[in-house]
């Protein structure tokens, strides 16, 4: 699939017709979620009207684990295959993974006040999610420390590679050990504990949040795909000048 | 009814944040996202117009 997609003129063919649909599932999808989880959900009966905060924390979590998984996917794709268009998805994820999981700590931060009297504890959860963050910021910093681009993308493919391990431990930590942060009510093996009203605000802003962020970050590939052309133009007028003096 | 909307039982200075936070942030990557893809679509024409 993926080498299939390698080929940047049949990417953007694929993805210009996709792009229209998930801008406008993301847009519905958020608008609905905005809808039932504001105005048309219950207040819970332990924690009242702060349940809604997390209609916003659970698809930001969601999306930060996942996309990381993405860009991990695609960097090894990228060290064993050598696809370049590999190495444009992770340069393209990481940061829209870093601001998701940023998002994720700060409206954790702001549920957990409220809830547990405190904005942060070092629990499992919360470190674990902190590690992720530090992960997606370590890619973003390698992939752009160094002279030669494919140096920095060799390096933080690895890096990000490496962090996967960070991921069973943010989802199983909450079994693992005893934290303050809640155990799973959404994916678990006997199903949702969780009630429909609130399940189907969830799921639409988990929906909208996922199509927001694939338009996100196909458009960011194809920006970057823009940036090369551009760059091997570059080169070939440099080329050209030079030979011109000769 | 619009006051107990706003006012979330007290719990309004956490929840209003966290939506505010979260649309900034979206706000902020559709604008960022389209204002580069615009820029690298205007350096690629003129890049061609030169080279042509």
């Amino acid at each position: 699939m993926f080498d299939w997609l390698a080929n940047p003129n049949r990417f953007n063919r694929i993805t210009n017709k996709i792009q229209p649909i998930l801008l406008l599932a993301s847009l519905i999808t958020i608008i609905l979620g905005l809808y039932f989880g504001l105005y048309d959900s219950p207040k819970d009966y332990q924690q009242g009207h702060a349940v809604r905060i997390m209609y916003v924390h659970v698809p930001s979590a969601w999306l930060a684990s996942g996309l990381y998984l993405l860009l991990a996917i695609s960097s090894i794709f990228y060290i064993v295959w050598k696809h370049p268009l590999a190495d444009l998805m992770s340069r393209s994820t990481a940061p829209i993974g870093a601001l998701f999981s940023l998002l994720t700590l700060a409206t954790g931060s702001l549920w957990g006040k409220p809830m547990w009297g405190t904005w942060w504890v070092w629990d499992a959860r919360l470190t674990s999610m902190l590690i992720l963050f530090f992960f997606y910021l370590g890619y973003i910093l390698l992939s752009n420390a160094f002279e030669r681009k494919i140096d920095g993308s060799k390096s933080a493919a690895v890096l990000a590679i490496v962090g996967i391990i960070n991921l069973p431990i943010i989802k199983f930590s909450v079994d693992w050990w005893h934290t303050l942060h809640q155990p799973s009510s959404l994916l678990k093996f006997d199903g949702p504990t969780i009630d429909g009203q609130m399940l189907l605000p969830l799921v639409l802003m988990i929906i909208g949040f996922c199509s927001f962020a694939s338009y996100i970050i196909i458009l960011n590939v194809k920006t970057k795909l823009i940036e090369k052309k551009c760059e091997a133009l570059i080169l070939k007028l440099n080329l050209n000048e030079i030979s011109n003096i000769r | 009814m619009i006051n107990e909307f706003w006012f979330m039982d007290g719990y309004n200075i956490y929840i209003w944040p966290s939506y505010i936070l979260t649309f900034f942030i979206l706000i902020f990557l559709t604008f960022r996202s389209i204002y580069l893809s615009k820029k690298a679509k205007k350096m690629l024409k003129k890049l061609e117009e030169l080279n042509s």
